[in-house]
């Protein structure tokens, strides 16, 4: 009875606005007093939130989080795309797949989605409409390139689940990467399939020398340092996920300073942002302990998993039902609440029903890039459409093909749990 | 950043909360927004500090076998700590605490500010309770003389006293923020703009994280 109240209680105050971290440090506390009295909440008021704070794991939000506002400012998203456009924009559909692959390699330095978006909307977008691509499409693939940043080694989601599911953080952020190509491989298939319905939508462009290719394929060179110092320690074992992502803070550092973006006041405003960030997360994680301990003490986790158990349903139609859940959840709400929310319920269940917890991380992960663009609050469409001065229906149009084909990359991931697991087995 | 505006919304209206009244709200509220900026600025520089010493950390460790003994300590125990607590009150002030909308979007402006007066006055007894518990805890640490053994006696009053602080300045940011909406309500003039919702411009000005 009391945990229908505060359930009910819970999703009340997110109704009302609550941000994400008080409602459930709200509802969970009142919850605690509810069944222990004012002195079970004192006590765990005390410990709960010092205890999540103060926590060496936790710094790969803020450094990631900072990385990707200092690579922003460094300005490399520009010279990604314009090697990448260099490279395949010949093909069919070629400035579209230069996003795409400037997405990934701007991902995989900027673990922002919305960063990434914002980024690709004021470079490839531009440069697409001035080639006399068609407006939708143009928006669609720069929307949904941005969401390759949730799934590459500096994702803030990826850390957040390996946060909350307590996995190996380093095994997770590389366990993405595979599905990552595997991801960006559907959204260039994509394009190319619209582009072969009907090719007026993207006319083709003039070749580039071979010498300003290899001339371009330089800009690369800081991408790929920043990737090695990240990526590369983490994979081989040099360092800890906290390590590289500071290492990672400080070469970002170094990029926006070599290339002479950095100012007083973008570097103060770069770093204010990243704190409130960090801030903000670390809220959602405090309201999330102080809500767990609610739930751990009525047995609601343990009661959910034991029924699930009981059913006579096969596993792989129980992931399907939440896989559509979530993709359900993300068309309304915030990817960082949904995974606060769910995470600790849904994942004792997935290993109950023997399925492994960095492999449901990533598909989750994917299952979250399709939140951020489908309507009514697909984050990354309604930077676009601002970037592009269009309205957000047009790039929620030109959206449609790239989730139907995450849905089947979505598939494919289920169904050959390999593609995610092979790498991180590596290590 | 939300901005401290004092222009009618309603301009025929006439207002029925006293000038002074309003003067004074707006004034606290311009204070409040200067210990908010000072706390920022501290939180942005603990983030700095955090990047070089663990970079600085690794890199004497790998390059030439001498680590920082004393940076996971102290970066755990004090760094991040004053970081979060120090960021919970500007973060709010700047709506940087994401929340759900979907509601917000079918009401009207009035409606949208009993909601945040709801939000203020909610969130206002939850962190004054934490304030209170968390203080008196520091005390009894400090008085205690308490230190976290190691190879360095790190007192645990200065870690701890983070978090009434950070605590308290949010308690007094949301009982602030929560009188300023309630006297707009009442007929007065707007000091603290509405929070924007999710797909405005002033939403994707600020920008997401994930």
């Amino acid at each position: 009875m009391i945990v229908l109240a505060v359930v009910l209680g819970l999703f009340a105050l997110l109704t009302i606005g609550l941000p994400v971290g008080f409602s459930m440090a709200v509802s969970g506390a009142a919850g605690l007093w509810a069944l222990g009295g004012p002195s079970m909440v004192m006590g765990i008021l005390q410990t709960s939130p010092l205890s999540v704070v103060s926590s060496y794991e936790l710094l790969t939000i803020p450094m990631f989080l900072l990385m990707a506002e200092l690579v922003l400012v460094s300005g490399v998203a520009d010279d990604l795309f314009q090697a990448a456009a260099a490279w395949v924009g010949r093909i069919p559909g070629g400035l579209g797949m230069a996003t795409a692959l400037a997405g990934a390699g701007f991902g995989a330095i900027c673990g922002s989605s919305t960063a990434s978006a914002a980024t690709l909307s004021s470079t490839s977008l531009p440069a697409m409409l001035k080639q006399g691509y068609e407006p939708r499409m143009a928006a669609g693939v720069v929307a949904i390139s941005g969401t390759l940043s949730m799934l590459l080694p500096t994702s803030i989601a990826l850390v957040i689940y390996g946060l909350l599911a307590e996995v190996n953080i380093g095994k997770l952020l590389v366990s993405g990467i595979i599905p990552a190509i595997l991801v960006t491989i559907t959204i260039m298939l994509t394009i190319l399939l619209l582009v072969w319905e009907d090719p007026r939508r993207a006319p083709s462009v003039r070749g580039v020398p071979w010498a300003d290719r290899i001339r371009m394929l330089r800009s690369v060179g800081p991408m790929l340092i920043l990737f090695g110092i990240v990526t590369g320690v983490i994979y081989t074992g040099v360092a800890t996920p906290t390590e590289a992502s500071a290492f990672g803070a400080l070469g970002a550092f170094f990029l926006a300073v070599q290339r002479g973006k950095l100012t007083l006041a973008s570097g103060v405003k770069s770093f204010q942002h990243a704190a409130q960030g960090t801030c903000m997360i670390t809220m959602i994680l405090v309201g999330a302990s102080i809500f767990g301990y609610f739930f751990t003490i009525t047995q609601v986790t343990q009661g959910l998993v034991d029924w699930v158990g009981s059913l006579e349903v096969s596993r792989w139609i129980i992931i399907t039902l939440i896989l559509c859940g979530y993709i359900i959840l993300g068309s309304f709400m915030d990817q960082i609440a949904i995974l606060v929310l769910t995470v600790p319920i849904v994942l004792p269940l997935i290993k109950s029903l023997g399925f492994d917890p960095l492999w449901f991380g990533v598909v989750k992960i994917v299952t979250a890039e399709v939140g951020m663009i489908t309507p009514p609050i697909g984050l990354n469409c309604f930077i676009v459409a601002r970037y592009a001065n269009r309205p957000v229906s047009d790039v929620f149009h030109g959206i449609w093909p790239h989730f139907v084909a995450h849905l089947i990359a979505i598939a494919i991931l289920v169904a050959f749990p390999a593609i995610v697991l092979w790498l991180p087995s590596r290590m | 950043m939300t901005m401290t505006v004092l222009t009618r919304t309603e301009p025929d209206e006439p207002s029925r909360i006293g000038r002074p009244v309003m003067m004074l709200l707006a004034r606290l509220d311009r204070a409040l927004r200067a210990v908010e900026t000072a706390a920022s600025s501290l939180a942005a520089f603990a983030l700095f500090a955090i990047m070089w010493i663990v970079g600085i950390d690794v890199a004497m460790r790998y390059l030439f076998n001498r680590p920082f003994g004393w940076s996971y300590d102290f970066i755990s125990l004090y760094v991040i700590v004053a970081l979060f607590f120090l960021a919970l009150s500007p973060t709010f002030a700047a709506n940087g605490h994401i929340n759900v909308d979907l509601l917000h979007h079918a009401l009207p402006r009035w409606g949208r500010r009993v909601c945040e007066v709801l939000i203020c006055a909610l969130s206002a007894g939850f962190f004054g309770l934490l304030t209170e518990t968390s203080a008196a805890r520091t005390w009894e640490a400090y008085q205690a003389g308490d230190v976290l053994a190691g190879s360095y006696s790190w007192p645990t009053w200065a870690s701890l006293i983070f978090v009434p602080l950070g605590a308290g300045l949010l308690t007094l940011r949301l009982a602030l923020s929560g009188l300023c909406h309630l006297a707009t309500l009442l007929g007065g003039r707007e000091i603290i703009s509405l929070p924007a919702i999710a797909g405005s411009s002033e939403a994707i000005a600020q920008r997401g994280f994930e």
